[in-house]
């Protein structure tokens, strides 16, 4: 659903207005390079994705249309340009992607580096599934997409949605685990 | 859904990394340009405003709801996929043998230079925790030529009449031929060693079930170029033949053709036990 805010900024971006287009950006830009990056494992690749994925935002102002929700709207562009760019490089992600901290704050300096470890680990777990599952976790997890959106944009049934994401986390349960145990 | 699925969700979500300052600057500079040259959308044009009239007429509507209806069917049904490789995957764990009927190139060539095919069968059952291959028969135009029972192999040359038994097992292939091979073909999928990959589908004449056939190309193997086309049963799930190219574009005739796949929970142990044949002679090696 289009929330009134992102509805608002969608019929000023139409007029052309530039300001709608940067309240858009600083919304949305920290969450889609999040995307970007797990979506592609390397930082390269994610800058060209969101640059790309943005820039054409500023290119259809004045013709955009948007039917489910902008988060929804830019995830499926962010998904295809990111096919686009890792087809391109002649590979899937296969490698973990070392980049992403936490943004939660931390009470203390240890808990913080503790948590550091387990979303490394996550993300290390995460470059090694499928893309496919590795997609629907990031989407629905990261982009906040229900499976609904996520089914309709890659053109699967809802039901091959739902297992995908349960794979996917079954795979990482099991990835994670086996971290934990080679840690000890 | 349990504690350690929530864990991993809520990390998950708090996973977070700024833009490069530089990143962020190229963006913003690249959109302005575009604002430059924005232009407000031209009023619409009478032509346009005529065929908004002649919309609203009764029976111009009518039609373009079963247009709608029909635009929205057919997009039902190429985007409502039936099939995903992870439901093979699952349907596949629940079998531990399987049967492998088909055809295989052989490796001598006929007088005018092309390989000539046999009928082959392939009986196999996985090892406890599924894999690899415990046990193993093939059979050659009709021949036995191998058989495993994991612990000892017999080999067995027809046109000699001579039969070479070893006191170790066969390894057929160093992965089983269920689950495990669809996962890895999944994970060389991801890291570009599989290429075109590509699924269509269609019904079968015969029985009317819908098939999906996924189509892959190694172009640098390992250990070899080739081409696979896989059809699964969408219904069970399962894969029921099978074709391999050694080359990696589907040139000419499949080398090996599996025309049918019989899965079992399990095989006897008679089946990979050789009953010497008559008048052979056996060597032990």
């Amino acid at each position: 659903m289009l929330t009134s805010e992102d509805r608002r900024w969608i019929r000023e971006l139409n007029q052309g207005d530039r300001e709608a287009w940067r309240r858009i950006y600083e919304k949305y830009r920290v969450r889609m390079f999040t995307v970007a990056l797990a979506l592609t494992g390397r930082p390269d690749l994610a800058e060209d994705c969101l640059q790309d994925v943005f820039v054409r935002l500023a290119e259809r102002a004045g013709d955009l249309k948007v039917r489910s929700s902008l988060s929804g709207y830019l995830s499926a562009a962010l998904l295809n340009r990111a096919r686009d760019v890792l087809r391109r490089a002649g590979r899937q992600v296969s490698e973990p992607v070392e980049d992403l901290g936490c943004s939660s704050p931390a009470p203390s300096p240890l808990d913080r580096l503790i948590r550091d470890e387990q979303v490394t680990a996550l993300v290390r777990a995460l470059g090694q599934l499928p893309l496919e599952q590795r997609e629907v976790f990031i989407l629905h997890n990261q982009a906040r997409l229900a499976f609904r959106a996520i089914a309709r944009q890659q053109e699967i049934s809802l039901r091959t949605a739902h297992s995908r994401y349960r794979y996917a986390i079954e795979k990482l349960r099991s990835r994670l685990c086996k971290e934990v145990n080679h840690g000890r | 859904m349990d504690a350690e699925q929530e864990r991993i969700e809520r990390l998950a979500q708090q996973m977070s990394v700024e833009l490069p300052p530089a990143l962020d600057e190229r963006i913003q500079r690249e959109a302005d340009a575009q604002f430059e040259t924005f232009k407000q959308p031209a009023c619409p044009s009478w032509a346009q405003r005529i065929g908004r009239i002649i919309m609203k007429s009764h029976i111009v509507r009518i039609a373009a709801v079963f247009a709608v209806i029909a635009a929205v069917a057919f997009f039902h049904q190429t985007g409502d996929v039936a099939w995903a490789l992870e439901e093979s995957i699952a349907a596949l764990s629940h079998y531990r043998a399987v049967l492998l009927e088909g055809q295989e190139s052989e490796r001598t060539w006929s007088e005018d230079g092309s390989k000539q095919r046999r009928p082959s069968k392939y009986w196999a059952v996985a090892n406890a925790d599924q894999t690899g291959i415990e046990k193993f028969r093939a059979e050659a135009a009709g021949a036995l030529i191998l058989t495993t029972d994991g612990r000892k192999t017999w080999r067995y040359d027809p046109d000699a009449n001579v039969v070479y038994v070893e006191n170790r097992p066969y390894t057929a292939s160093d992965m089983w031929w269920g689950a495990q091979f669809f996962e890895q073909m999944q994970t060389w999928r991801d890291k570009g060693i599989f290429t075109q990959w590509n699924v269509t589908y269609s019904r079968d004449a015969a029985t009317a079930r819908e098939r999906a056939v996924l189509t892959c190309a190694m172009p640098d193997g390992p250990p070899s170029p080739r081409s696979l086309e896989i059809t699964f049963d969408v219904e069970s799930k399962l894969p029921i033949s099978l074709k391999q190219w050694e080359n990696p574009t589907w040139e000419g005739p499949a080398d090996l053709v599996i025309e049918k796949i019989t899965y079992y929970e399990t095989l006897s142990d008679d089946l990979f036990e050789m009953e010497i044949p008559e008048g052979a002679q056996v060597i032990e090696e």
